[in-house]
């Protein structure tokens, strides 16, 4: 097969046969020159993924964000849920004792849920995998407990905060990304099918958010989310690396 | 809907800024992007309104901010905000990442553009953005192939024009 550079522009997405795909990998370890082309196209995506994605550390101008708010959102048994998780969270890991003292005003900033929910697949690419910044912090979440702070390659840093199970039953960590613009962003992955997904991000330290911050200096947005969100377990840092070690299988 | 939507949000936005090159253009792009999603969205299951909305998005840049380019020029000649200063350095290199992306982008025809960023930024599947653009998988396939060996050679060629 010869391989064009549409071949590997596919190969690079995943989006080929098995059969080419393994072709190509048998290609890649042979021929210095593909390899050296696959890099070249992977390039222009992390390019294009390191300059477009930094408009997620810009706050989302507030005229958009009042045409999408929703009326106060209707407090149901979850409220029970939410004393349970603040507890548990404070008897077990001090490090995040700062969400525990948030706990009084999130039910009144409920309305302010406007979460920037984002649906996001790790790319099944196996370069992706390898280079893309969002596998990087799923890494992260996959294989170190809260509490430790991770560095990826551009000098930004992960932290995860928090492991919970969500009404889906899904496994969840919440965890903080500071890049290295000084913007900082926290965000909730969940674990499905093996992988992990962001489904919502939180800017912080921005004017923007600012005017609804709790004293204790939290985003009231992420507070209110982890309330919807937390549905039963949250785990100790024991449970944590017994969930790391079996690779989070239950 | 208004719920459906928010979802959509953060990859919607980062789509007009790839489309746009401006995060100002961007956040108008995607504010008139939401309102025409919430004055005709049909009751459509979330995978078809995402389709929808990625079509509504590119049409809308195609029709007005394509034509218009007035912030666009603003890009090319950018000044630090007051957030960027904050770091200086850091915020330039970024500026000039930014220009360099945008000035390669600039050269693709408007279909690569769109392909490329629901692909390469989005992590959209082929027959995804097949659908949301309304071509056939394998057009997809080979503009983007083509989008990328096109980024590439300028990327490269810009580099070693920066460094000579």
């Amino acid at each position: 097969m010869k391989i064009t550079d549409e071949k590997l522009s596919a190969f690079l997405d995943a989006e080929l046969p098995e059969a080419e795909m393994e072709e190509i990998r048998a290609q890649i370890a042979s021929d210095d020159s593909i390899s050296a082309r696959l890099a070249e196209l992977t390039m222009v995506d992390e390019s294009i993924r390191g300059v477009y994605s930094e408009i997620d550390n810009k706050p989302l101008p507030s005229a958009i964000r009042k045409m999408l708010e929703e009326s106060p959102v209707q407090q149901n048994n979850n409220v029970v849920q939410m004393s349970g998780w603040k507890k548990a969270v404070h008897k077990t890991n001090a490090f995040l004792s700062q969400h525990a003292a948030q706990a009084a005003s999130v039910a009144l900033l409920a309305g302010f849920l406007v979460a920037q929910i984002m649906p996001q697949n790790v790319s099944d690419s196996p370069l992706a995998q390898q280079n893309g910044y969002w596998a990087q912090q799923a890494n992260i979440l996959e294989t170190v407990p809260s509490g430790q702070t991770e560095t990826l390659y551009d000098g930004s840093s992960v932290q995860a905060r928090l492991t919970f199970k969500d009404p889906k039953n899904r496994i969840c960590r919440q965890f903080q990304l500071n890049n290295t613009n000084g913007m900082t962003s926290e965000n909730i992955a969940c674990r499905e099918q093996g992988e992990w997904h962001k489904v919502a991000t939180f800017y912080s330290g921005q004017n923007d958010i600012n005017e609804y911050q709790t004293a204790s200096g939290g985003s009231p947005l992420l507070n209110a989310t982890l309330d919807k969100m937390i549905h039963s377990q949250i785990y100790d840092r024991q449970a944590e690396e017994q969930m790391i070690q079996q690779n989070w299988s239950e | 809907m208004k719920q459906q939507i928010t979802k959509l949000v953060p990859q919607l936005r980062r789509f007009a800024f790839a489309l746009t090159g401006s995060a100002d253009d961007a956040d108008d792009l995607l504010q008139n992007t939401i309102e025409r999603l919430l004055r005709q969205a049909p009751d459509a299951q979330d995978e078809d309104l995402t389709k929808w909305a990625f079509r509504v998005c590119k049409n809308l840049w195609i029709d007005e901010y394509r034509s218009r380019k007035v912030r666009s020029q603003a890009a090319a000649n950018p000044e630090l905000s007051a957030n960027q200063a904050v770091d200086g350095e850091r915020a330039m290199q970024g500026e000039i990442a930014l220009q360099q992306v945008n000035s390669a982008m600039a050269q693709l025809p408007d279909e690569q553009r769109s392909i490329i960023s629901l692909i390469a930024l989005e992590g959209l599947s082929y027959k995804e953005a097949a659908a949301a653009l309304e071509l056939p998988i394998g057009t997809v396939m080979s503009r983007l192939a083509r989008a990328r060996v096109a980024l590439s050679e300028f990327l490269k060629n810009s580099q070693e024009e920066a460094n000579a």
